[in-house]
């Protein structure tokens, strides 16, 4: 093959693998598309991925003191708390409007994971331990917060109803 | 992986010197490339496939551009440089300002990707039949996150010949461990109390100015001290990197600091960007607009929000007034009085690096200036200071070249008990960093967000 033929061939090859980066780009952020799902749906999915028995359902306000979060904000939230002085589990699931809400949303429940691990840093390393696998699962319209034993099986869950 | 964690230094560090040290020579540069792919996916798994595509792809370029070189078809060759690099800015651009999450490093990567693919266009390199080798530059991992970016030709010469020797172990060890002391006892000390004070709402100008100098301190103690540790994990490693930071707040003019500070990314804007578009052999008309492109590119590469621009075009400006109106009039002022005025202008210029946005820069620059309700100096201003006033001035101290010239003085001239105290020194430090480690909550690099 002549060099001018390689250099042509080293050419399709760095355009098909542009092409598959752009493929790959392209259904991550379809990913981010927004969901139709009902609510409901999706909540019954979360909550029959999870193990409810370490956590307790909390209201608005314990939202708003947990996460700095104005449930008013939002179409709808499903909220589970640790029912445990020594307990870190904890469940979030919000549905809202406008995309604009996506980063706020994520943004307090990183600083809600955080503010756990220094609470439990120093004196409860399984508590940390769990809260550093914590899942944030922030998808068009709908976000999850998931510290559990297992939160890949609620997040699957809760991908698979949207 | 940060260099800085408990994994890093009690896991992945050992492991990979033990096996670096004896692994047959031939397979090292095997080792290292999946050392790194490991070090990368330890840290950010999902963008793997974005470290891998870019190595790849700048793969495949540099051998398409080998064989236009090749068969002297310059058209071709210019075509090449130009997509490959449209491409991987477009990446970097994409993720850099439209995604929600940044690849780790993906600036130096990518960064180093294209020193490789502007090496082998002008001939300085050829293009890299062997797949280990190019991929083996862009992601070794001492160099990944968050560079030094070692230019490609350095690189390949000196992986044609490497070797590690003990010296290399124990200069490397030495400078990691000059880097893990200057990030977790005093970079992130200082950050701390920078930290209490930018999360006031209102502050008396001396405190504004306390958290000015805290922050300035912090960056140069964060990134110097990564870039200690990266030199010295490479040079382990049997590579030598070049310093990237020289004692930059001792420069007596802007222009000193930018060759002091971030040295590679200078280099790689110098060596890429303005020399290329005629450097200073041209007229001054066209000299101002190289200098304003490579400017906006250095604020516009630290991000893409408005005080970013506005600290790259700062800096430019100082740096067209010192070459074509100041010139050598300052150069009767006392070397102390210009490195001040010099501190003055950088410091000034990271209130716009650490605010979030251009205008919450300038408020903080008012409250510099006594905007606030709170006065020229309170009781916080007191508190903040006296708090952490050996730290201050143990951070000031550091910044120039003193204690580096007496431990070196005393290594010549008692060179028995200057090792054995160096031992000691060193041993101490690695103590106190490491109980600063446990005893801290995680902190990244500062430099990590770009």
């Amino acid at each position: 093959m002549s060099t001018g033929g390689k250099g042509a061939v080293f050419a399709l090859l760095k355009y098909m693998l542009l092409l598959a980066l752009a493929v790959l780009l392209i259904s991550q952020a379809s990913g981010n598309r927004v969901s139709g799902a009902d609510f409901g749906s999706v909540e019954q999915a979360v909550l029959a991925a999870a193990d409810l028995t370490p956590m307790t359902e909390g209201d608005n306000q314990m939202l708003r003191r947990l996460y700095g979060l104005d449930p008013d904000s939002f179409q709808n939230v499903l909220l589970y708390v640790p029912s445990y002085t020594m307990s870190v589990e904890e469940i979030l699931l919000v549905k809202y409007d406008s995309s604009a809400s996506q980063d706020a949303v994520r943004e307090a429940m990183e600083a809600r994971v955080q503010s756990q691990i220094d609470v439990f840093s120093g004196y409860g390393p399984e508590q940390v331990a769990m809260l550093e696998r914590a899942v944030i699962d922030v998808r068009g319209n709908y976000a999850l917060l998931v510290v559990a034993e297992d939160p890949d099986a609620v997040r699957q869950a809760f991908a698979g109803a949207l | 992986m940060s260099f800085s964690s408990i994994p890093f230094l009690f896991v992945f560090f050992p492991a990979a010197l033990a096996l670096h040290l004896i692994m047959p020579r031939k397979l090292k540069p095997v080792l290292l490339l999946l050392l790194s792919l490991v070090f990368y996916a330890w840290g950010d798994v999902r963008h793997i496939v974005i470290l891998l595509f870019s190595i790849l792809f700048n793969y495949f370029a540099g051998l398409e551009l080998r064989a236009f070189r090749e068969q002297e078809n310059q058209s071709m060759a210019r075509i090449a440089v130009w997509t490959t690099t449209a491409v991987n800015v477009l990446v970097l651009c994409f993720y850099k300002y439209f995604s929600d999450a940044l690849p780790v490093g993906i600036s130096f990567f990518t960064f180093s990707a294209l020193s490789y693919i502007f090496d082998v266009y002008r001939g300085k390199a050829e293009g890299e039949r062997n797949i280990l080798t190019a991929a083996l530059y862009i992601a070794f991992f001492p160099k990944l996150i968050s560079g030094p970016i070692m230019q490609y030709a350095a690189f390949r010469e000196q992986l044609a010949a490497f070797r590690t020797t003990k010296e290399d172990v124990f200069a490397g060890l030495e400078l990691f461990l000059v880097g893990l002391f200057k990030k977790l006892l005093l970079a992130d000390r200082l950050g701390v109390v920078f930290t209490a004070i930018h999360g006031q709402s209102d502050m008396a100008a001396a405190t504004a100015w306390l958290g000015m100098i805290l922050y300035s301190l912090q960056l140069y103690y964060d990134f110097s001290g990564y870039s200690d540790m990266a030199i010295g994990l490479a040079r382990m490693m049997g590579f030598h990197i070049d310093p990237n930071f020289d004692h930059p707040y001792t420069s007596r003019n802007v222009s000193e600091f930018w060759r002091r500070w971030h040295i590679s990314l200078g280099a790689w804007f110098r060596d890429y960007v303005y020399i290329p578009l005629g450097g200073n052999r041209c007229g001054t008309k066209r000299q101002l607009m190289n200098l304003a492109a490579v400017w906006l590119l250095t604020g516009i590469w630290h991000g893409s929000t408005l005080n970013f621009v506005f600290w790259g075009v700062y800096h430019g400006l100082f740096i067209v007034l010192e070459r074509f109106v100041i010139k050598d009039r300052l150069d009767a002022v006392p070397h102390a009085v210009r490195a001040l005025l010099t501190d003055l202008v950088v410091f000034i210029g990271w209130v716009f690096f650490f605010s979030p946005s251009l205008g919450a820069g300038f408020a903080y620059v008012g409250q510099m200036l006594g905007a606030g309700h709170m006065g020229f100096w309170d009781g916080t201003t007191s508190f903040y200071l006296l708090n952490n006033l050996v730290l201050l001035i143990a951070a000031l101290l550091f910044t120039g070249p003193a204690l580096r010239n007496l431990h070196e003085n005393i290594l010549t001239h008692y060179p028995r008990g200057g090792i054995a105290l160096s031992v000691v020194l060193y041993g101490v430090l690695l103590a106190f960093s490491v109980a600063a480690m446990v005893n801290a909550t995680y902190s990244s690099f500062l430099y990590f967000q770009f």
